[in-house]
C-alpha cells in the first residue's frame, strides 16, 4: 500500500494494521492490493463512494453487481468507488479493540469520511450487518441522527423492493437496477455541493425527484388498529409511486472489461458473463422471476467479444454464464458453439449454472461434455405434478424423467434436486411426492442403457423452506409455523427410504426470520436495532444465528414475527411495498395467486403474454416477434 | 518441454497470499503473461507449476523460487522474452528477480536467511536479544505433522546470526529450511518476545536467501 494513513484515534499506521491482519483468519480479506482494485488520488476526485457488501469478502467479492458498479463508477475520472466488507468476528474485535474503523480496501479510508456509504441488499439476513458495519464506521444508525449531508447512507439490491425494515437507518433506496440511477444521484450530489448547498433534507428533496429513487422519511406511515397499514403519505413532494429503473438495451449496457481478482480464494472464483436479465418463466414463488422483468437479453455477439475480453485481462481459465435460466438463452447453442471455439483454444472452462430441465436437449449436453463436466442439478422445487402447477414451475415428471434419462446416459452417476417444503397449499402427499421422485430417478439409472459400467447412483435432495416475498403472486400467503416446518421435515425424512438418495435441508429458522424481514414494515427497524444492540450479526452463518434473540428483539418491540409472516393478507391490504412499483401491477398478482388457488399454470413469456405490465418499458421480450421455443 | 526457474521477490499485499493461494495467483499470471507453459494433461487441465519453499503467511521474501515448463513446441523460447513477459503482468508485491534454466533440485535446499526487524514500541533490545540466542538451550514445543506437539531444542538448530541496532532492531540469521529440517524463524522469535515478557510484540520476517548444505547459494 502506498498511502500511509492514521486512523482517528487509534493511531494504527498502516504497517502495524497489517501485523493486526496476520493475527486474524485469511487476511488477505483484508489487505487489498488485489489484481484490477483501482487507486486513485483522492485529491483529484469530487465523489467518494464507499460500496459496501453486507457479508464476508468472499461472499462479496462474488458477486455480479458490485463488479458492474465498481467498473461503471470508476470509468468516471470524478469518482473513487471502493470496495468495503463485513470484517469476520475475529477482525471485528481486533477493530473494536484497537478502535480502528470500518476502513475501504483500496485506500484504508474510514469509510466515515465517504461521501456515500453504499449497501447492495441481496438478501435480508444481512440486514443486522448492515448496522454493524455502519456501527464500526463510526456514523450514527438512524438516517435522523445523521444530521451533516455527509456520509449519505444509500441501499439497493432486490431486498430494496421492500426496503421498509431498513427505512430508519438508510437515506436513499435505489429501485431496480443502479447502473443509471446511481450516477443521476451522485451527479446531483455534485451539483449541488458545487452550488454550495449543504443541507441533508434539501438534498433528499431534490434527489426524491429522480426515478428510481425512494427516500423513506419522505413518507409518513399510518397504521389500524390491527396493526395493518392503512396509509402511505408522500411529503415534499416525494412521488406518490416510486418506479424502478432498467437498462433497456443491454447490449448498450456498461459491461466490465476487467474484474478484481482476489488473491485469495473466494466463493465463485471465475469470469462471470452476465447474458440476460430477467427471466421468462414466472415461477409464481420466485421474486427474481418478477422484479427483474421484462426479459432483456444481451446478443450473442457481444456476450462472446465481451466474455473473450474480461478472460484475457482476468488471466482466469474459468468462466461462467449468467442469467436466472440460462438454457432459455434465445441463441444459447449458436453461443455455446463460438465460445467454446476460444475457450477450448485457451483452456478455459466454461460453466452454465441455472440450467432448466425441459429444453435439455441432447445437442447441449454434448457441447458440454466438450466443456468441463458440472455436476448436473435440477430444480423442480415441488413433488408432485399438482404442487408444481400451483406454483408455476412447468415442467413435468416426463420431462425429469427424459433429462435425467439422457444424462445417465450421457456418462452421469450424480443428480441433484432441489424442493422446497411450505408451499401455498401443500399436503402431506406433495412432500412424500418429493421422495417418491427421488425413488423413480434412482429406479430410472439402474434402467438406462449406457449407464457407467459399474458405478452407483447417488441423488442429493436439497431442500428449503418457502419464505413468500414481495412482488411475487404468493405474497399474500401466510409462512409455515415453524413446528409444521419440522413437522414436514420430519415427514419426508421418514419417506426416503433409501442411501442412494441423500437429504439436505436449509435451516427453517433463519427461513422463518428471512420471512419476517421480507415482509416486514419499517416499524422493523426497532426490531432490527434491538437485535443489533443483542449481539446479532452474520446472522446467515448458522453459527452465529440465534432465534431466541431475535423473538426477544420482537418482543421487546411490541411485535411479532408472526403478525409478518404467518398470516394470510387480504389482496386489498396496504403492503409495505405498494407504493413501490415494480413493473408487475398489483391485480396481475392477484390474478396469478388466484390461478395458482386454482391449480393453473400460467405460460412462459415468450409463449404467451400474461400482462404483467412490465411492457411499459417498451423493451425486452414483451416485443419479441412470438415464438415457440419449446 | 523445457524446466524453468523462476526467482522472484514476494511483497506488500502479497504477503498475506497464503502457499495455497499463491499457486492459483501465480497460474493466472502465468497465463496473462502468454508465456507458452506446459500443461499437465487429463480431464482437469492446469499449468504445471511447483514451489521450492513454501513461505509462511505473513512473511515477505527477496528470493522466492518457483519451476514451470515451456510446452513441447516451444522449447526453444527465449527465457529473457518469457522473463519480460511475466514481468510485465506482475500485480504490486511480486517482482521478477530472473528466469533461468534450474540448477539444483529444489530438494537440496537445507538452509534459509531470514531478516526480523522489531516494531520501534518493542521491548527488544539487541543486548536482551544476544542473550537469548546465546543460551545454551531454548526449548520451544513445535506442531507435528501428525498434528502432535514435540519439544526441540532451537540452539544447536541456530547455524549464525547478527543483531543490528540502530533506529530499529533487526536480526538476520540462518535457520535450517527444507524437508529435512525446517525452523520458522517465528517460533525462535515468539519464544525471545515472551522471555523479555511482551504480550503483542510485532516483527516483520522477510527471507533473504535460500542455500544447500554446504552454504552454496540456491539457483
Amino acid at each position: 500500500m502506498k498511502l500511509t494513513i492514521v486512523f482517528g484515534g487509534a493511531k494504527v499506521d498502516n504497517k502495524r494494521l497489517e501485523q493486526f491482519f496476520l493475527t486474524v483468519q485469511k487476511p488477505g480479506r483484508y489487505s487489498g492490493g488485489e489484481m484490477g482494485s483501482i487507486i486513485k488520488d483522492k485529491s483529484k476526485v469530487d465523489v467518494r463512494f464507499a460500496f459496501c457488501f453486507p457479508d464476508t469478502y468472499e461472499i462479496g467479492m462474488s458477486h455480479l453487481g458490485m463488479k458492474i458498479l465498481y467498473g461503471l463508477f470508476n470509468e468516471r475520472e470524478d469518482i473513487w468507488c471502493e470496495r468495503v466488507f463485513a470484517p469476520w468476528m475475529d477482525f471485528e474485535d481486533v477493530m473494536r479493540r484497537e478502535d480502528i474503523p470500518l476502513f475501504a480496501l483500496e485506500s484504508r479510508d474510514p469509510v466515515s469520511e465517504f461521501d456515500f456509504i453504499g449497501f447492495t441488499l441481496q438478501y435480508e439476513l444481512s440486514y443486522t450487518n448492515v448496522l454493524n458495519m455502519l456501527d464500526l464506521s463510526g456514523v450514527p444508525l438512524r438516517s435522523a441522527d445523521r444530521t451533516d449531508l455527509t456520509p449519505l447512507v444509500v441501499a439497493g439490491g432486490p431486498c430494496a423492493c421492500n426496503p421498509e425494515p431498513l427505512a430508519d437507518f438508510v437515506d436513499i433506496f435505489f429501485l431496480g437496477e443502479g447502473e443509471e440511477v446511481d450516477l443521476e444521484v451522485i451527479d446531483l450530489y455534485k451539483k449541488y455541493k458545487a452550488e454550495g448547498g449543504n443541507d441533508k433534507r434539501e438534498f433528499l428533496k431534490l434527489a426524491s425527484q429522480i426515478e428510481g429513487v425512494y427516500v423513506p422519511s419522505l413518507y409518513d406511515v399510518e397504521y389500524g388498529s390491527e396493526g395493518k397499514i392503512t396509509k402511505y403519505i408522500p411529503k415534499d413532494g416525494a412521488p406518490a409511486v416510486v418506479h424502478k429503473r432498467i437498462m433497456a438495451d443491454m447490449d448498450k449496457s456498461y459491461y466490465p472489461k476487467n474484474f478484481v481478482v482476489p488473491f485469495t480464494e473466494i466463493v465463485h472464483d471465475r469470469a462471470v458473463m452476465e447474458i440476460f436479465r430477467g427471466c421468462i418463466r414466472g415461477c409464481r414463488f420466485c421474486q427474481a422471476g418478477f422484479i427483474y422483468r421484462p426479459v432483456r437479453e444481451k446478443s450473442a455477439d457481444v456476450i462472446n467479444a465481451e466474455a473473450k475480453a474480461l478472460c484475457d485481462s482476468t488471466g482466469y481459465d474459468e468462466m461462467s454464464l449468467s442469467s436466472l435460466s440460462t438454457s432459455d438463452y434465445t441463441e444459447i447453442e449458436p453461443l455455446l458453439a463460438r465460445m467454446i471455439e476460444w475457450t477450448d483454444e485457451d483452456k478455459i472452462s466454461l460453466s452454465l449454472p441455472s440450467l432448466r430441465i425441459d429444453n435439455f436437449s441432447p445437442e447441449l449436453l454434448e457441447k458440454m461434455k466438450m466443456i468441463r463436466k458440472s455436476g448436473l442439478t435440477f430444480a423442480p422445487e415441488a413433488g408432485t405434478q399438482r404442487l408444481r402447477d400451483v406454483i408455476n414451475k412447468n415442467i413435468t415428471e416426463k420431462d425429469i424423467m427424459k433429462s435425467c434419462a439422457t444424462a445417465f446416459a450421457g456418462g452421469y452417476t450424480a443428480v441433484k434436486l432441489y424442493f422446497m417444503i411450505g408451499l401455498p397449499t401443500e399436503t402431506d402427499e406433495d412432500i412424500i411426492g418429493i421422495a417418491k421422485l427421488g425413488q423413480k430417478i434412482v429406479d430410472l439409472y439402474y434402467n438406462v442403457e449406457g449407464r457407467p459400467k459399474g458405478k452407483g447412483v447417488n441423488v442429493s435432495i436439497s431442500v428449503s423452506t418457502f419464505v413468500p416475498k414481495p412482488f411475487t403472486p404468493f405474497q399474500f400467503c401466510p409462512q409455515i409455523s415453524k413446528d409444521e416446518m419440522r413437522r414436514r421435515q420430519q415427514l419426508l425424512r421418514d419417506s426416503i427410504t433409501t442411501k442412494k438418495i441423500s437429504l439436505s435441508w436449509h435451516d427453517s429458522d433463519t427461513s422463518a426470520l428471512e420471512g419476517a424481514l421480507a415482509r416486514g414494515d419499517r416499524r422493523m427497524g426497532e426490531v432490527l436495532l434491538n437485535a443489533f444492540n443483542m449481539g446479532a450479526k452474520m446472522d446467515s452463518w448458522g453459527e452465529s444465528f440465534s432465534y431466541d434473540l431475535w423473538m426477544n428483539a420482537f418482543e421487546k418491540a411490541g411485535l411479532s414475527a408472526e403478525f409478518y409472516s404467518n398470516r394470510e393478507r387480504a389482496v386489498d391490504e396496504i403492503n409495505p411495498w405498494d407504493h413501490l412499483d415494480y413493473g408487475v401491477s398489483k391485480e396481475f398478482l392477484i390474478k396469478e395467486y388466484n390461478l395458482a388457488i386454482e391449480e393453473t399454470t400460467t405460460p412462459n413469456c415468450r409463449e404467451k403474454c400474461a400482462g404483467c405490465g412490465a411492457n411499459k418499458y417498451g423493451k425486452g421480450v414483451c416485443f419479441e416477434k412470438c415464438k415457440n421455443v419449446l | 518441454m523445457k524446466n524453468v526457474r523462476m526467482f522472484f521477490k514476494k511483497s506488500g499485499p502479497l504477503r498475506f497470499v497464503s502457499h495455497l493461494d499463491m499457486n492459483r495467483v501465480m497460474t493466472r499470471l502465468l497465463r496473462l503473461s502468454k508465456v507458452p507453459i506446459w500443461y499437465t494433461e487429463g480431464f482437469n487441465r492446469h499449468p504445471y507449476i511447483t514451489f521450492a519453499l513454501p513461505l509462511s503467511l505473513g512473511f515477505s521474501s527477496e528470493y522466492e523460487v518457483m519451476d514451470f515448463r515451456f510446452d513441447d513446441e516451444n522449447d526453444n523460447f527465449d527465457i529473457s522474452v518469457a522473463e519480460k513477459m511475466i514481468s510485465d503482468v506482475c500485480p504490486e508485491g511480486i517482482e521478477v528477480i530472473a528466469l533461468k534454466e534450474p540448477v539444483f533440485k529444489s530438494g537440496k535446499i537445507a538452509l534459509a536467511d531470514f531478516k526480523i526487524t522489531f516494531f520501534k514500541d518493542s521491548s527488544a533490545t539487541a543486548k536482551t536479544l544476544e542473550d537469548f540466542l546465546n543460551l545454551k538451550e531454548i526449548i520451544v514445543s513445535k506442531t507435528t505433522k501428525k498434528g502432535g506437539t514435540k519439544e526441540i531444542d532451537l540452539a544447536p538448530k541456530i547455524k549464525e546470526y547478527k543483531i543490528l541496532s540502530d533506529d530499529e532492531l533487526t536480526l538476520f540469521i540462518k535457520l535450517p529450511a527444507g524437508g529435512e529440517d525446517n525452523i520458522n524463524p517465528k517460533i525462535l522469535v515468539d519464544k525471545y518476545l515472551a522471555e523479555i515478557g511482551e504480550q503483542n510484540g510485532f516483527y516483520t520476517v522477510i527471507r533473504t536467501g535460500l542455500y544447500l548444505a554446504d552454504g552454496t547459494k540456491f539457483e
